[in-house]
């Protein structure tokens, strides 16, 4: 079994690796003209986010201004069933209550 | 430092920058180009400042570090891709330059890939990078006696990778 490395040989394989790398290494030209380029870019993605929180906030304005035009709410001595037709039959007139006729003479008649 | 000299300081780091990258994307260049571009931005713009504590090519190890740890994290990889460079391809397992070196490199590459991260980063700061232990602690953000520690584990573990590749050839 041959005998482990040592610091320099193993320093020598590293410094292979690295001159083998360094064909790969993007001339510093391309990458400075792609930040460039990319800088640009990223307004848009701010874009995309301003337009994204624009809609949302008109959802929510239209969502606001359509509770507030809406009628109403009837007050509860007003209010009646909508299913009040159904208690009604064809001898109410007959077996309700009479009307309490209103009184013969004038309200303001002065007795004295 | 003004932005002409920021610029200038980064060309001259280029190629470092690019192999430091490179190893903190598990050699994926593509990647590596993105983070690259990613951390000058970063440097042009001000977001990162150097405050001369350290040389500038240990301080600008750190923010690409940083910068790669924080695309991992994020999974923003794919999407930190600003501009592609043209006709680039992603590194060949093996080059032209004969097999038996090829086959070293990749035995070397593959036994890197088997360590901890700590431990490979240290290793190729100090045997890559020809930083100092201590200089590679500042990039890492640990302490020189934690460094000094994964240093002498990773060496000892990488020697035991390459013999039990070695003797499996």
């Amino acid at each position: 079994m041959t005998p482990p490395l040592n610091d320099a040989e193993l320093g020598r394989l590293f410094a292979d690796l690295r001159a083998a790398d360094a064909q790969w290494v993007p001339p510093f030209a391309a990458v400075e003209a792609a930040l460039h380029t990319g800088r640009r870019r990223r307004p848009r993605v701010a874009l995309w986010w301003a337009a994204a929180a624009a809609v949302l906030l008109a959802a929510a304005g239209a969502a606001f201004l359509a509770r507030r035009s809406a009628p109403p709410p009837p007050s509860l001595s007003q209010w009646r069933s909508p299913t009040e037709f159904l208690l009604r039959s064809p001898g109410d007139a007959l077996l309700g209550l009479p009307q309490v006729s209103p009184a013969p003479w004038p309200a303001t008649l002065n007795w004295q | 430092m003004d932005r002409e000299e920021l610029r200038r300081q980064l060309e001259l780091s280029h190629a470092d920058g690019f192999t430091w990258a490179l190893h903190c994307c598990d050699r994926d260049a593509r990647t590596a180009e993105d983070v690259l571009q990613t951390a000058y931005l970063k440097v042009l713009d001000g977001r990162a400042r150097f405050d001369g504590r350290a040389a500038f090519t240990t301080w600008l190890f750190a923010v690409i570090r940083r910068t790669a740890a924080e695309a991992r994290r994020r999974h923003l990889i794919e999407r930190l891709r600003l501009v592609p460079l043209n006709g680039r391809e992603p590194l060949p397992e093996q080059t032209a330059q004969g097999l038996q070196d090829a086959e070293r490199r990749s035995a070397l590459a593959l036994a890197l890939g088997r360590l901890p991260r700590r431990q490979r980063e240290v290793l190729l700061l100090v045997f890559y990078h020809g930083q100092t232990v201590d200089d590679a602690a500042g990039i890492l953000g640990i302490g020189a006696g934690s460094a000094r520690r994964h240093y002498a584990r990773g060496k000892e573990r990488l020697r035991e990778l390459l013999a039990r590749h070695e003797a499996l050839e």
